[in-house]
């Protein structure tokens, strides 16, 4: 767009203009291509309903269609495949056992009804022992024509985020031990290094962070060396965080626009559902930073919002009965003309986004929210986290959804240092006389991944004095510190990253923060040898990689971190995009879904 | 997978720890299992017949690391039964017999194989280079050819070193399927992430006897308790008679002895169970026990069908006290049940309890507030009475206000000495009503000292 109703507005800087993610899915897309061009013909691809959202971002149903695919199912448990399908059957799914049964009984069922199927089973993003051996057992094996995998690992969320779509990492690799998940992440690291350069920094925290480190190092010597640099792009820097270092900031409401949205409604790969009240039915909106608007309020504090709206709004409609009223001037008009489709996009825009934000308000200003989020601010900021918290008594009573009063559960927990032997007690109690016994289950399994702790030491009142994690007077509407994402806090995860990039702050600090923190510590710098660094390295381009998921609060405010410094940009990549909920759901037994 | 496999080889096989089908990566596994199992023959048989009798005795046990699940499950606690001899034994003589038969560049040990090897039939690679084939691709992986413990041993300490979820469950796998239990044991207590692997593997598998075997043989006892009662309530589905049935000979059988702070809550869940199926049998109408799988839930329906109920199964009171409610809690849910069947009275002696020492003000269980809000139906003296409790005036006078109740909203203002908004208030009301009367009383007492 032409900047038009921009031009009074801040000047914001590309997120990232040092790499181009568009080649990773140019690339992805074209080995998927490739593996639809071993089998002729029509198909039908059954997917992996995890699986379906994301491939989106690499391949959209009109170039899927181009390549012979005429159907799209999803694979889903007690399901046949219709009738009247290609007798090409692509399955298309994660390596996970609990998938397999549901492959088997849809190949059984085809040769059960003697249909001629060519059945072919595609990994994403590499294949597994264990689905296989499922498959053999289940005598299925031979009926498929071809197990292949699809080493896609990344998907280009918009200009600066890369998921890699893993959900439960965090559980899998804190509570289960299961490195597979980090396995992925090292992998899909050394090929975005393999494309984009070898960073000269590195810096890690946590375990999992040291884990996919060392990974990352063995994956390099088995593929032979990566030269350090690489002509053109510079990485500066590349940080890796374990959600463990700081399981509290996905635990705190998010407060930005983007963070709402997500929180209320769910986005899932840059898509949200909203309901039919605002639209007259369901309605499905892509988001990303390719809308100017949407570009410009993701980031911000839900409470400016209306401003920018109100204000745009306006203008827009001054101009338009400007034209009305034809006292422009000649060149005036001609401008005017050029503008329209652009003013046409902006104002469809607004429409859109006026909607999603009444949406958002009417739920913002309930009792409920505005209660958890005072009961929460007073927690973060250390008041009455040693006692039974009575608005968490209260939610049980009046049974809101369990997840709001586990979050604001976990969240006294970590800002308490953990809680005393009968408060525990108490909670538990609480929630498995409200909730039902299975969840002991759930609590347990909280427990034993230390995010429910009992009483030893707490870290959180040192940490939120060394690294300033509660603001009181930041502004949410021309803010001077991320804590804005929040209102008050600031993720600490973000903290750490701002302190680490600026060396005076890191030697205060260095010592007794890594001893303050879970896990091994990284910490190299790789000198690189002169002579092989070409191009100019003005940009000091960052990757900071999330293992175990990062909120949309959090790419805020790293945003904002790059909007301060004129030459830092940061590239994100995350294992998932999540909130408390998706967090808390990730880390739950699942009980119920296995009865139905 | 070649499950029962173990089960069938004869006892020479087994105790060269070789399996011609154990876990089979590629296809050739088969020959060269067979090859192998001939060819070290010779190599251990003398060490095999010193141990025939303790043979004998250890080879109907060895299902341990087959598949079969329920079934096992008396034969591993055999295994446990077992005298300490057998297990620690057979440790040393493993150990014993442990020999490199090849490593890599190293010299060879014995010459027999030395022999054998130099007629250039077989070649194993390192450990180091199998291992790292899981990385490139898992199918091609060949493991049979290890036969030594300290070669398995080896595989396991490579596999966990790099970290590849794969090659630590195949060697795991392999390792079960050929290795004595004791052993196999000894490694995983050695390689937690192996073990972590395996369990997971089991778990996938749903081989929850086995499973809880192991976790207690690695005095994971609290795990194992969870993972039972995680099968229990699954397996349930939405059964109360199966669950009460399965959890019941759960608690008898494995909680007895534990101390461990869940099997309160399984006892717990246990006499809410009991609870549950006196209301199925008392009511006839479906008791949709899944709705209610609370303690809490199954209070307010008691509440809600048998409040004047006195048998001691089926009453609100032996209810708190059986799961030692919390006053709050216990008032909330059945002021609840209580507003729905509009038993008013009652609600006031719930929630009301009498300051004594001569004090005049009732004093009420629950926030006054939402009390009040939860009354709305009520009739509009009852609501009243707990809008007068609340001391703060503003706050009364905003409830009383949306719950319209009139006199309570003019008290208010009386209070506050404040004739013109009695008037404005006034003017709302319907005329000739008992509050438009109330109102013109007010008014006119003369003892109130108006501010305006």
């Amino acid at each position: 767009m032409s900047g038009f109703g921009m031009a009074e507005d801040e000047v914001r800087r590309p997120m990232n203009s040092v790499v181009d993610l568009e080649i990773i899915q140019q690339v992805a897309q074209k080995d998927l291509i490739a593996l639809f061009q071993k089998c002729q013909g029509d198909k039908a691809i059954v997917w992996d309903r995890a699986l379906a959202n994301p491939m989106n971002l690499i391949a959209t149903p009109k170039v899927l269609k181009e390549h012979g695919v005429v159907r799209m199912i999803q694979l889903d448990s007690g399901m046949a495949l219709p009738p009247d399908i290609p007798e090409t059957v692509l399955f298309i799914c994660r390596p996970l056992v609990q998938l397999m049964p549901v492959v088997a009984s849809c190949v059984r069922t085809e040769e059960k009804n003697r249909r001629r199927r060519k059945f072919h089973l595609i990994f994403i993003p590499r294949t597994s022992k264990l689905c296989e051996k499922y498959l053999e057992e289940q005598g299925v094996r031979l009926s498929l024509e071809s197990i292949d995998d699809l080493p896609i690992f990344l998907f280009p969320l918009d200009k600066d985020v890369l998921t890699l779509e893993l959900d439960p990492v965090f559980k899998e690799f804190h509570a289960d031990m299961d490195p597979t998940g980090m396995h992925n992440i090292a992998r899909a690291l050394v090929s975005l290094q393999k494309r984009f350069g070898t960073p000269s920094k590195v810096f890690g925290k946590g375990a999992a962070a040291s884990y996919v480190y060392s990974l990352m190092q063995n994956l390099k010597q088995e593929s032979g060396s990566i030269k350090p640099q690489i002509s053109g792009v510079g990485m500066d820097y590349m940080i890796l965080i374990d959600r463990q270092i700081d399981p509290l900031s996905p635990l705190v409401t998010q407060l930005t626009y983007e963070g709402l949205i997500d929180e209320f409604f769910g986005i899932s790969n840059n898509q949200v559902k909203l309901p039919e009240e605002k639209f007259g039915e369901t309605k499905t909106i892509f988001l990303s930073s390719g809308e100017d608007l949407y570009a410009e309020l993701r980031d911000k504090n839900f409470s400016a919002i209306g401003g920018i709206l109100r204000s745009k709004t306006t203008k827009i409609q001054e101009k338009l009965r400007q034209k009305e009223r034809g006292n422009m001037s000649v060149s005036e008009m001609k401008q005017l003309v050029q503008h329209l489709p652009a003013i046409q996009t902006l104002k469809q825009s607004l429409s859109t986004h006026t909607s999603i934000a009444e949406l958002i308000k009417a739920k913002t200003e309930t009792d409920e929210f505005l209660s958890s989020l005072e009961c929460e601010q007073e927690l973060l900021s250390g008041m009455g986290t040693e006692k039974v918290n009575s608005h968490i008594e209260n939610l049980c009573g009046k049974k809101a959804p369990l997840n709001n009063v586990l979050r604001l559960l976990l969240i006294q927990s970590i800002t308490s240092g953990g809680l005393k032997a009968n408060i525990l007690q108490h909670y538990q109690r609480l929630i498995v006389q409200n909730y039902g016994f299975q969840h002991v289950l759930t609590l347990n399994r909280l427990y034993a991944m230390g995010l429910l702790r009992l009483q030893g030491g707490s870290r959180y009142t040192t940490l939120r004095r060394a690294l300033n994690l509660t603001v009181c007077d930041v502004s949410e509407i021309n803010p001077t510190d991320f804590a804005y994402v929040h209102s008050i806090y600031a993720p600490l995860s973000i903290r750490l990253i701002q302190h680490r990039l600026k060396p005076s702050l890191w030697a205060n600090l260095k010592d007794s923060l890594l001893s303050l923190l879970p896990g091994p510590t990284v910490d190299e710098d790789t000198e690189i040898p002169v002579g092989l660094i070409s191009g100019k390295r003005s940009t000091k381009f960052t990757v900071v990689v999330f293992i175990g998921g990062c909120t949309f609060a959090e790419i805020s405010a790293l945003r904002f971190l790059a909007q301060q410094d004129d030459e830092r940009e940061f590239l994100v990549v995350t294992s998932k995009i999540i909130n408390g909920n998706t967090f808390l759901k990730s880390l739950q037994e699942d009980i119920l879904s296995v009865q139905s | 997978m070649a499950s029962n496999h173990i089960g069938t080889l004869d006892d020479d096989k087994w105790w060269n720890e070789s399996t011609t089908k154990g876990f089979n990566f590629g296809d050739e596994s088969d020959s060269i299992g067979e090859e192998d199992s001939s060819f070290f023959g010779g190599h251990h048989e003398a060490a095999t017949k010193i141990n025939l009798e303790l043979r004998a005795e250890v080879s109907s046990l060895r299902s341990f690391a087959s598949d079969g699940s329920s079934e096992d499950h008396s034969e591993i606690q055999r295994i446990r039964d077992l005298p300490a001899f057998l297990w620690s034994d057979t440790g040393t003589i493993e150990k014993e017999l442990e020999k490199p038969i090849i490593s890599g560049s190293a010299p060879l040990a014995h010459d027999l194989i030395s022999r054998d090897l130099g007629e250039g039939r077989l070649h194993i690679p390192q450990v180091d280079e199998t291992i790292h084939q899981f990385l490139i691709s898992s199918d091609a992986v060949i493991l049979e050819p290890y036969k030594s413990y300290s070669q398995k041993r080896q595989l396991l300490s490579k596999a966990v070193e790099i970290n590849d979820g794969n090659a630590i469950l195949g060697v795991t796998m392999f390792l079960s399927k050929s290795l004595r239990p004791s052993l196999f044991r000894q490694l995983l207590m050695e390689f937690k992430p192996a073990t972590e692997h395996y369990i997971r593997f089991l778990e996938t598998r749903n081989e929850i006897n086995h499973l809880v075997d192991l976790l207690n043989m690695l005095g994971r006892s609290k795990e194992a308790l969870l993972l039972r009662y995680k099968q229990i309530l699954r397996r349930a589905g939405g059964n109360l008679q199966n669950l009460l049935k399965d959890l019941k000979h759960f608690s008898s059988a494995d909680c007895q002895l534990s101390d461990e702070d869940v099997v309160l809550f399984i006892n717990q869940h246990l006499m809410l169970l009991d609870i549950q199926k006196e209301i199925k049998e008392k009511k006839d109408t479906l008791f949709p026990h899944t709705e209610y799988s609370s303690v809490l839930g199954t209070l307010g329906f008691v509440a809600e069908h048998f409040y004047e109920n006195t048998t001691p199964q089926l009453n609100v009171d032996s209810i708190k006290q059986k799961f030692n409610l919390n006053s709050k809690q216990y008032a909330w849910v059945v002021l609840h049940a209580l507003v729905k069947q509009q038993k008013w009275p009652q609600i006031e002696t719930l929630l009301l309890t009498k300051s004594w020492l001569g004090g005049t003000k009732d004093k009420c269980l629950l926030p006054l507030e939402d009390v009040c809000f939860s009354l709305k139906e009520a009739p509009i003296d009852l609501i009243s009475r707990f809008l007068r409790l609340i001391d703060d005036y503003d706050k009364r006078l905003t409830i009383a206000r949306k719950l319209k109740c009139h006199m309570v909203v003019l008290d208010v203002y009386a209070a506050q000495k404040d004739r013109a908004a009695i008037l404005t208030y006034r003017a709302n009301l319907e005329e000739n009503s008992k509050e438009a009367v109330y109102a013109d009383n007010t008014l006119k007492n003369a003892s109130i000292k108006w501010k305006n």
